[in-house]
């Protein structure tokens, strides 16, 4: 199975009309038979006043642990490991590393006066002037390991026809008010989910900003939309779908008045033969598996497991043919503007 | 287009709903000739925000409570929309009963999920007589009730304004006083201010917005209630 992926950001209308850019961001980082796509929204508030820089940040910094989780060989580990690795690791470096990275950027460019008249606490807490969501997707010819901070959609499509929301939800999400990267919650606030690819193959995984999902009227706007996906995709390929994207966003963006950034990931629908997965001592490999905010497994990992994950050797060789690519949208003048793919 | 992935878009909800009190006391010294003065001089005020902000669909509803609690105007309505017709005043304060019929509102469905928060604002001159404690818990509880971005206008010196600061959103602002008609048409209308910036958060942030300044009156000395 190889992996391919379409981005596109749009900024909402009502951004355009106040002149505010657009906030969202989205990332991919792609390997042979892996790839990671990070998409992350950064809050609308005026006191947040560098959230397109947070949001950036969040996006590059996921992608590129993500990435070294994949080279790490941890998706090839049994699935309590990958999730006590995603809880326990992934996670905390993110926040970790996003926190440095908004420490050095203010150290770069202080606040300016305007800035702290539209955020006065941002001296104590410079944090909430960068706060943004996060999604991220990580796959490999056999799982999709998802984690989420905040609000925003992970869809995925198989080529049964199913289509599901692997993440659990989190009531505290509603009216605009989201979990974040700048709260000293986030590491506790993230939640994580772990596809199995193998017996539905998985067709595609779309993570959309909640701008997206706030513009269809239908409560079923998830289903209705992946299995308009799949029937695209099926009938016309990625490539089309990759040219349609940014108008289809760009509607909802103009509606709903919030930007609205998709990051697509498209399995190839060429079988190929996987070897199966190493049996799970926790006997939990079957079915999607999920972490709610704050419940995450309780058993730590040792030392040991951190080991074997990064020595073992990696089953087939990963060529990240594509460094890193980030796509940020930015604000023009004259209107929305699709996120443009940067390939090193 | 017809390929777009997905079925109808629309804009979002915003709810904003009015809480009249329309017991007894209302009827005296002209408090309810004044109220429904006010709220008719705030539709154009609504209309314009609407306007300002066509990503929302702002739609109003009114709640009259006495002795028991019942929709003035009970259907969603846009503000282009909203025509406004007098209330009569009569009966006791029951606010508990108000809050119930706004709760069973804010449960999901009847409300949808992707509306903005509602914004709320509740008009009272008296003492509640009902349970309004537990009703007011009640609504509380409810997601969207916590997200509610809620405002209470105390008219007179007889208004429970600790009754209407356990009701508000912004515990700074608390209930703002209106001592005769002008104050109350220019607070209506500063509550009613609260659904444009609620309108105007269409991304998500990481707290709840400010109330914004309460304005201050210029003819404080101008006591009739």
């Amino acid at each position: 199975m190889r992996w391919s992926s379409a981005t596109a950001s749009e900024r909402g209308s009502s951004h355009e009309r106040s002149g505010t850019v657009n906030q969202d961001a989205v990332g991919v980082v792609e390997g042979s038979e892996a790839r990671v796509v990070a998409v992350a929204d950064g809050h609308g508030s005026s006191s947040h006043v560098r959230s397109d820089v947070g949001s950036r940040l969040a996006v590059e910094i996921a992608g590129e642990l993500g990435k070294r989780l994949v080279d790490d060989g941890v998706l090839d580990r049994p699935r309590h490991v990958i999730v006590e690795h995603l809880t326990r690791r992934f996670v905390p470096d993110v926040v970790a590393a996003w926190r440095s990275g908004v420490d050095d950027h203010v150290a770069a460019q202080p606040w300016s006066v305007a800035d702290l008249d539209r955020g006065p606490g941002l001296v104590n807490d410079p944090y909430h002037g960068y706060g943004t969501t996060l999604m991220v997707a990580i796959v490999d010819e056999r799982r999709v390991a998802l984690v989420q901070l905040g609000d925003g959609d992970i869809v995925v499509g198989r080529r049964s026809g199913s289509i599901t929301q692997p993440m659990p939800g989190d009531d505290r999400l509603i009216g605009n008010q989201t979990t974040s990267m700048c709260l000293p919650t986030a590491v506790d606030d993230f939640r994580v989910a772990l596809v199995e690819i193998h017996d539905d193959p998985v067709r595609f995984v779309s993570l959309t900003t909640d701008g997206y999902a706030n513009a269809f009227v239908s409560p079923d706007w998830a289903t209705e939309v992946g299995s308009d996906l799949l029937g695209h995709l099926d009938t016309h390929g990625l490539h089309w779908v990759a040219e349609r994207l940014p108008e289809w966003l760009s509607e909802s963006a103009s509606v709903g008045g919030d930007d609205v950034t998709m990051g697509l990931l498209v399995a190839d629908v060429v079988e190929i033969d996987v070897p199966d997965p190493p049996p799970d001592p926790l006997g939990i490999d079957d079915g999607p598996t999920a972490v709610m905010p704050g419940t995450a497994p309780a058993r730590n990992l040792s030392s040991a497991d951190f080991e074997a994950s990064t020595l073992r050797p990696v089953g087939r060789r990963r060529v990240w043919r594509v460094v890193a690519l980030i796509s940020v949208s930015l604000a023009v003048a004259a209107g929305a503007v699709v996120a443009a793919v940067f390939v090193i | 287009m017809a390929d777009r992935p997905g079925a109808k878009i629309a804009t979002r909800p915003l709810h904003f709903i009015v809480m009249a009190d329309c017991s007894g006391s209302m009827a005296a010294d002209g408090k309810m000739h004044a109220l429904n003065n006010a709220l008719r001089e705030t539709v154009p005020h609504l209309v314009d925000i609407a306007e300002q902000n066509p990503h929302a669909d702002l739609l109003i509803r009114v709640v009259r409570f006495a002795t028991g609690a019942g929709w003035h105007v009970g259907t969603p309505t846009p503000a282009a929309e909203f025509r406004w017709t007098d209330l009569e005043a009569g009966g006791y304060t029951d606010l508990g009963a108000a809050l119930d019929l706004v709760s069973a509102e804010l449960e999901v469905p009847p409300m949808e999920a992707r509306a903005l928060p509602p914004a709320i604002v509740l008009i009272s001159d008296g003492m509640p007589t009902d349970d309004w404690q537990a009703a007011l818990d009640r609504l509380l509880r409810l997601p969207w009730g916590q997200r509610s971005v809620r405002t209470a206008v105390a008219i007179g010196r007889d208004a429970a304004r600790e009754v209407l600061a356990e009701f508000v959103t912004d515990k700074e602002i608390g209930p703002v006083s209106a001592n005769n008609p002008e104050q109350l048409v220019r607070l209506i209308r500063w509550a009613s201010t609260q659904v444009g910036k609620v309108a105007s958060l269409t991304a998500p942030e990481s707290g709840v917005a400010p109330s914004g300044p309460v304005p201050f009156a210029d003819d404080d000395d101008a006591v009739v209630w």
